[in-house]
Parts: C-alpha cells; structure tokens; sequence
C-alpha cells in the first residue's frame, strides 16, 4: 500500500485530501507545515510526497529543495491555488508538476499512480 | 615740461586719489607694451619711464617689424610711430588691426604730423589715440594707463560676459528676459532649441505669445511663479519661476525660469501606477488563493458525495459532514468576495459611511495569506467596541492599514507582534488607529523623513519608500493626524487620528442609501 506524505496549512483541504486519498488506498500521514514535512520525511520513508506551494515557514518550494536533497528519489506533485506567480515553473525546475487548486480528486489520483509507477519502473 | 609734470601729478594725486589706486592696480599687472619707433633714443625713453611703471616693453624698428612682433607676442598696448622705413605706420596700423586679436589692441599713433588729414587718417585705419611730437612723455604715460585699465576693464566685462552667457547657455532649463510689457528682450539657448526658432525671430515679441500661450490672459508675471503647468504648445509640463530684475532699486524686467518637468511627472505617475500594479498583482494572485482552496473543498467534496450517491454507499453521517464542510468552504468564498468590496471602490476619496473596524477585518481577511507566510509574526486586535461611523474612503483606509502593516513587518526582521488597536476619542470626535510592533525602532535622525516620498532605510529594490508617504497623503486627505511613539529597539506605535466628521462628508440620503447598501448579509 503507497504511503503518502500530505503538506497542507488549509485544514478543511488537508482532511479533504486526507479522507479521498485513504478512501483511494493509500497510507496517508497529513502535516500543516513545510517543516514538519521534512521531519515526517527524514524519520519514515514514503511513496510520494503532495505539498501544497503556499505553507507558513518553509514554503512548497523551500520545501521541495529540502526534500529534493534529502530523499531524492521520492516523487513529488505540489498544489496550489496561486496562478500567475511563478511556482508551477520554479517546481517544474526541480521536476515536480505543480497541479493548479481546485483540483478533480479523480484526476489527482492519476497523477499519484502515475507518479509512483514511473518511479518503481526507473 | 618739469613744471607741467608736477603740476599734473599734484593735481591728479589731490583730487583724484582713486586714479591712484587704479594705478598701482595697473602696474601690479605687467603689461607688455610695444614701442615701433625708427628712432632708438625716443624708443630708449619709452622704454625707461615704462619699465619704471612696471611694464615690460618690446621695440620695434619699423611697422613690418611691428606687425611681426606682435603676431609673436600679442603686445597689451602698441606706441607706433607713423614715419618709419618699409612699412610706415599707417599702413602697419591698417595690417594690425586685420590680424586676429588685432582688432582690439589698443594703438597709439605717434607723429610730427599734426595736419588735419594725417589725424584723420591715423583714426581712419584703426588708431585708437594719436599724439604728436616733440611728446610729453608724461602724458603718453597716462594715456597708456588709462587705455590699459579701460582694456583690462573691456576684458573682464567681456570675459564675465562670456561666463554669463556660457553658463545662461548651458542650463537646460528655458531661461527668458522679458522688460516690463512681457516683451523678450533675451533667452537662453535651451529656449530657442526648444521652440526650434532663431532668437531674432522671437527678440521683441510677448513672452504671451511665444511660449506661454497656454495660459490664461490674466495669468503672467510675478503670480504665475511656483506654478507647474501642463504647455501644450511646448510639449510638456512646466515648473515656472519668475524673478524680477531690478536695475538701480526700480524694476526693469523679469525672468523667466522654466524648468520641464514632463519627464519627472510621468515617472511619478509609472511609479505610483506601478505600485499600484504591484499590489493588484499581489491581490489579485491572493484572491486566487484563497478562494481555490475553499473551491477544492466544495468540488471535492461534492464529486464524493455524488459518486457515493451513484453507487448507493452514501450514508447520512457522510452526507451531513460533506455538507457541513461544504457549506463553510461556501461563506469562505463569500466572506473574501464581500471583503474585495474594500477595494472595489476604486475611485479616489470616495467618502462613505463605515465601520473602521469592519476595514481591519477585512483588510487582514484579504491580506491573510500574505501575513501566514511572515514568519513568527503575530497580528492580533484590540478594537474599540461601539466605534462612530466614520466617513472615509475605505479603499484608501485599507491601504493605509496595509502599508502600516507591511511597515511593522519590516520593521521585525526575526519576528515579533503586530496589534491593532481602534478607538474612539469623545474629547477630539476622533477616530483612532494604531498599528505597534516590537521591532527595531526608528533612530531620532531619521523620523523626521519617514513620511517622505522616496525615502527608505531598505536596500535597493526592497522598498519604493513610498509606503509611509501614501499613508501622510491618505490621512491629509480625510483631515486627519499622524503621530508616532518610537525608541530604538523599544518598537515603534503609529497613531493615526481621523476626525469623525469634516465639511464635504456626504450628504444625508447618500449616507442612507450607503449604510442601507451595506447592511446586506449579518
């Protein structure tokens, strides 16, 4: 069963991405910070990572450079509800797809399954 | 010729002292003074009495020498003597005065001829003075004199003249002499450059016409002075000066000095609008955000609902916890939207009936995605209960709420608390703002500054130094008062102090129909 680490400071969306990604199968383990992402990380390791780009302290992308470093094999999809201010680009430098809020669960699940697959092949 | 001597020198030095002092300006100068004379004794006389005047002489023995000497070593002053062999003097006179620099030297013309035709013919090819012999060497010695103090004079004239003009000439801003019936009696060169005209063109004719014709009739002279104006005719915005001349204490004239500020008023107006940009950009990326993850909510939620629904796995905790978050995410939307309306009025100083505290909700509703990622900073609120109404702009209240606040933010590089406090003050029917932090202060040196534009203790790029600037001209337009209590390291409070009400408040049915508006959603 895929573990996957959610970031996210907005609490109805983190327990909303919690809820349908545990309904979807997989292991999931939800913090509300950057920070806390990095930890969680060091401390267990996952399939994928899901960071939200706009978090108090370190941030998504701050967040992805850390992670990118420290577990560099692990995927990573960030969301955001921002648009126009550059984060999808930033992340794309480091290879994450960046998915614009509001998102279609259906569509998210595809891109995690996508994600840890091509990982898993590679 | 002994007795006459003295009798001038007695004369000259008890009436005239000051050609004395004249004089031993003079001879502080060395001048050098060219003697053309076929003569040697004469030319050996000279020669004495001027170097015992301090002068260094040259001799010349006849007028093609002269010439010579002089292209060599442009002489102050020439004695020339008119009969000498090869060239006499009136032909080397006549050459002289076609050399360069020849034209102003002074010559005195030296002869036994003192025929009426000689005389004139002496004046005739450039003589400036003409003495005959036998000569009262005395007298030539003052005349010299006072022909080198007259050129010493002419050349400092002419040379401030020259640094007049050159300095007149090289100032950028349009410069126009105008006698008392506004006519141009002279201007610089960036004025005809401007207007694309020869000066002669416009010497004589009414400053009116020629570059003020914008203005109104009635406008001109003294009282257009300190005024910035729009030329159409000119292609530009000016700040004009004018000054009078005053010539021997009654007025003469006036100058005009003005200086084109188009270049300045449009990079004030990019600046302004940019920032203005910039903080719409920043808004509008914030909306954007804070209105999607409500969003993601609701579709999401609403999506499980639907497909649990379809596959008859929908119980009725589920449905009641789905609708529950949902209809929250909802009014989240709607609160952000009703908070944009701070913003939507976007005419300046529109005045309306308002609830300073609703402003600061809304403000820090709006900004609130923003302030999560100022680390360690806390804002919290302490607002009056039972606040007036207070006419204002809310945009612009909001505004001044967000500089201040960005303003405390950078002002607590590792962290701190914000408050904001509102209040009511009965004594001065005021309103009262208050933005504290636990920052680092401001120095005494520098409060005096702060509110001015463009100034900025950030490093480039940082800051516009226009924050605490739209803040004064926000707050000078509602009439009210700005004060700060700060001390290095002890944090600084803003007080802003806006009087409940001020002539040109709204008039009743506006405010009416303002608060009716208004009290839409509780």
């Amino acid at each position: 069963m895929p573990r996957i680490l959610i970031a996210e400071d907005d609490p109805d969306v983190r327990s909303f991405l919690e809820d349908e990604l545990t309904n979807a199968g997989f292991t999931v383990t939800a913090v509300d910070n950057g920070a806390d992402a990095v930890v969680a990380a060091v401390e267990q390791s996952y399939d994928l990572y899901l960071l939200d780009m706009l978090m108090p302290g370190l941030d998504g992308i701050q967040t992805i450079r850390v992670l990118k470093k420290v577990t560099p094999d692990v995927p990573i999809i960030g969301l955001t509800g921002y648009v126009g201010l550059g984060y999808m680009a930033q992340a794309a430098a480091y290879g994450v797809i960046c998915l614009a809020k509001p998102v279609v669960i259906s569509d998210l699940i595809r891109e995690i399954n996508d994600a840890i697959a091509s990982r898993t092949v590679s | 010729m002994a007795a006459e001597e003295n009798a001038y020198w007695s004369k000259s030095s008890g009436n005239k002292p000051r050609d004395n002092v004249t004089r031993r300006d003079a001879r502080e100068i060395s001048h050098l003074v060219l003697i053309a004379d076929d003569d040697p004794y004469l030319r050996s006389i000279l020669r004495r009495m001027l170097e015992g005047q301090g002068h260094r002489v040259e001799e010349a023995v006849n007028g093609a020498q002269c010439v010579e000497v002089f292209g060599q070593l442009k002489p102050d002053v020439i004695l020339l003597d008119v009969m000498m062999p090869v060239m006499d003097g009136f032909a080397a006179c006549a050459r002289l005065r076609q050399l360069p620099g020849g034209d102003k030297v002074p010559i005195v013309m030296i002869s036994v001829l003192d025929d009426h035709q000689s005389v004139t013919r002496a004046f005739e090819v450039g003589a400036t003075d003409y003495m005959t012999k036998p000569l009262n060497v005395q007298i030539l010695l003052n005349r010299v004199h006072y022909m080198l103090s007259a050129m010493r004079t002419e050349r400092l004239i002419s040379r401030a003249k020259k640094e007049w003009e050159a300095t007149f000439d090289a100032v950028a801003d349009l410069i126009v002499l105008t006698d008392l019936n506004g006519l141009i009696v002279r201007c610089n060169r960036a004025t005809v450059e401007r207007l694309g005209v020869k000066f002669v063109d416009i010497l004589g004719r009414p400053i009116k016409e020629v570059l003020l014709r914008d203005l109104e009739t009635k406008e001109l002279g003294i009282t257009i002075s300190g005024r910035e104006v729009e030329l159409p005719s000119l292609g530009g915005c000016f700040a004009i000066s004018v000054y009078p001349i005053h010539v021997q204490d009654s007025l003469d004239g006036l100058v005009y000095v003005m200086r084109d500020i188009t270049e300045r008023k449009q990079m004030e107006a990019q600046i302004l609008a940019s920032q203005k940009l910039a903080d719409l950009g920043t808004l509008a990326a914030g909306i954007a955000h804070e209105i999607n993850s409500p969003l993601q909510v609701i579709t999401g939620v609403s999506q499980t609902l639907l497909d649990r629904h379809a596959s008859g796995t929908l119980d009725a905790e589920r449905l009641q916890k789905g609708l529950i978050t949902i209809h929250r995410s909802g009014w989240r939307c709607a609160e952000i939207v009703r908070a944009l309306r701070t913003y939507a009025h976007a005419s300046a100083t529109e005045l309306v009936a308002t609830d300073l505290n609703e402003v600061v909700r809304d403000t820090l509703l709006l900004v609130e995605n923003q302030l999560r990622s100022w680390d360690n900073i806390k804002i919290t609120t302490e607002l009056g209960e039972n606040l007036p109404t207070l006419h204002c702009d809310r945009n612009q209240m909001a505004q001044l709420l967000i500089n201040l606040l960005t303003n405390a933010r950078d002002a607590m590089p590792n962290g701190g608390t914000i408050v904001i406090r509102t209040s009511y003050d009965p004594a001065r029917q005021s309103i009262l703002l208050s933005v504290s932090d636990t920052g680092v202060g401001i120095p005494e040196d520098v409060k005096d500054k702060i509110f001015d534009p463009f100034f900025t203790t950030k490093p480039p790029g940082q800051g516009t130094g226009l924050g605490l600037a739209i803040v004064a001209g926000i707050i000078r337009a509602h009439h009210g008062e700005i004060s700060l209590q700060t001390g290095v390291g002890k944090g600084t409070t803003f007080t802003v102090m806006l009087p409940q009400e001020y002539s040109g408040l709204p008039s009743s049915s506006e405010r009416d129909i303002i608060s009716s508006d208004s009290g839409g959603r509780a």
